[in-house]
């Protein structure tokens, strides 16, 4: 099956965003990354078995894409991340601390953290769309996990 | 408030500004064929260290900063790097690139390929192909020796400029590389001498094979190689997916570091 990209921009943007912006730290690149993955639907000709294997496939895309661009070294945009959480949206002083440590995480956990708490994924979930497997899965939620708490001071349920 | 709720609220606050269509993704398109695809074989904090570290560097104190030298390459692009010594407990190196004027070290006219530095413009189509590249160097007046190399066909050519040190110390890269989409892991694992893959995140280990694909369904078609540090974090990268040959043959020649000493690169 295959859904028009028009249908799959007005359902899944958000979510791609949310996604991207988690690994790449700033809306600017994260908006690149979401372009750039309707771009890749949208010339793809692939046929997929269901809405969640394409929103697994779009997620996919998105977390390579969103990593490429945190491997390019020679970045332009070098805003610390406490000053661009400054200019965004966020009112709670709390929230904003919160933010700044997810942001500081290597992206190794961010994305795991971002699939389990934004996406409410499983562990097997996550790993079927990062394609490693559920051990590694759970490492990294717990080494992310232990790192947010000795930063921020705070408790993060183990659910 | 749960952790989930919480996370949740925090990133539904922060919007996308870009409004995504049917046009937009078409003209998204056209700029991307026109994109200068560049790719960087060294690390930020390596490249600090060795650039800073060089004995040709020199600093000048401006204000509460110390910057050290900007450095303006051939090509029309350049290099500065900032070292912030104000905080008593930091110090903090920001490396600016800006490429955005900068020109490529050859030119593609009536299915030839050409060298192209100053006034120098070289038919070396025969020199060049998917293995082979044509070298050219010079020491430039700060007596960096610059060591030019442009490879490939003339479909898909591509360049790579490596600086060292009056003392042959590597110090830097600086290129212009199309990678190619897909790579067979067999020939990356055995030029790199590398026999497994570990997706067992255990960061212990020097180095890490990262393999990720696109389709969730689909066997793997792209990979990095990574060294990390204890953290987890990235140190530096050794490959990265599509490298193409000549490039690494020219590594190879040049004796580039590239932090594991015992593999063997005979090829």
């Amino acid at each position: 099956m295959r859904e028009p990209v028009e249908n799959l921009i007005k359902q899944y943007q958000k979510h791609l965003f949310a996604a991207a912006f988690s690994i790449c730290g700033n809306a600017s690149d994260a908006d690149d990354v979401v372009q750039d993955t309707f771009l890749k639907y949208h010339l793809s000709k692939k046929e997929f078995s269901s809405p969640e294997h394409i929103k697994a496939w779009l997620l996919r895309v998105t977390i390579n894409k969103s990593k490429d661009i945190n491997r390019s070294f020679w970045k332009q945009k070098s805003t610390s991340i406490e000053d661009y959480v400054e200019t965004l949206t966020v009112s709670d002083e709390d929230d904003k601390a919160l933010l700044n440590e997810v942001l500081k995480l290597p992206y190794k956990y961010r994305i795991v953290i971002h699939l389990y708490y934004y996406e409410e994924y499983s562990v097997s979930e996550i790993a079927g769309i990062l394609k490693i497997t559920e051990s590694n899965v759970k490492t990294r939620l717990s080494r992310g996990r232990s790192l947010l708490k000795e930063n921020i001071q705070e408790e993060w349920v183990y659910d | 408030m749960i952790n989930q709720e919480r996370y949740k609220n925090i990133f539904d606050s922060i919007e996308s500004n870009s409004e995504i269509t049917l046009d937009s993704l078409n003209q998204r398109k056209h700029e991307l064929k026109k994109k200068r695809l560049r790719n960087s074989l060294y690390s930020f904090a390596a490249c600090a260290a060795l650039f800073l570290g060089s004995n040709a560097v020199s600093y000048a104190k401006t204000g509460e900063f110390w910057v050290a030298k900007a450095f303006n390459f051939k090509t029309g692009s350049g290099l500065e790097v900032t070292v912030d010594n104000t905080s008593p407990d930091e110090t903090k190196t920001t490396i600016k690139y800006d490429d955005a004027n900068a020109r490529d070290y050859y030119s593609v006219e009536n299915g030839r390929l050409y060298f192209v530095f100053n006034d120098i413009k070289q038919d070396i189509t025969d020199e060049c192909s998917e293995d082979d590249y044509f070298k050219y160097e010079y020491t430039d007046e700060d007596s960096y020796r610059h060591v030019i190399i442009v490879g490939g066909t003339v479909d898909n050519p591509g360049w790579a400029e490596f600086m060292f040190d009056k003392d042959g110390n590597y110090i830097f890269n600086n290129m212009s590389i199309k990678c190619s989409d897909s790579e067979d892991s067999e020939e990356i694992s055995a030029t790199y001498n590398i026999d497994e893959t570990d997706n067992s995140g255990n960061y212990e280990e020097d180095f890490y094979i990262e393999e990720y694909s696109d389709d969730v369904d689909d066997d793997i078609t792209n990979y990095d190689v990574y060294e990390y540090n204890e953290n987890g974090d990235i140190k530096e990268i050794i490959a990265m997916s599509g490298e193409p040959n000549w490039l690494i043959q020219a590594k190879l020649s040049l004796g580039i570091p590239t932090g594991i000493p015992e593999l063997d690169f005979a090829e």
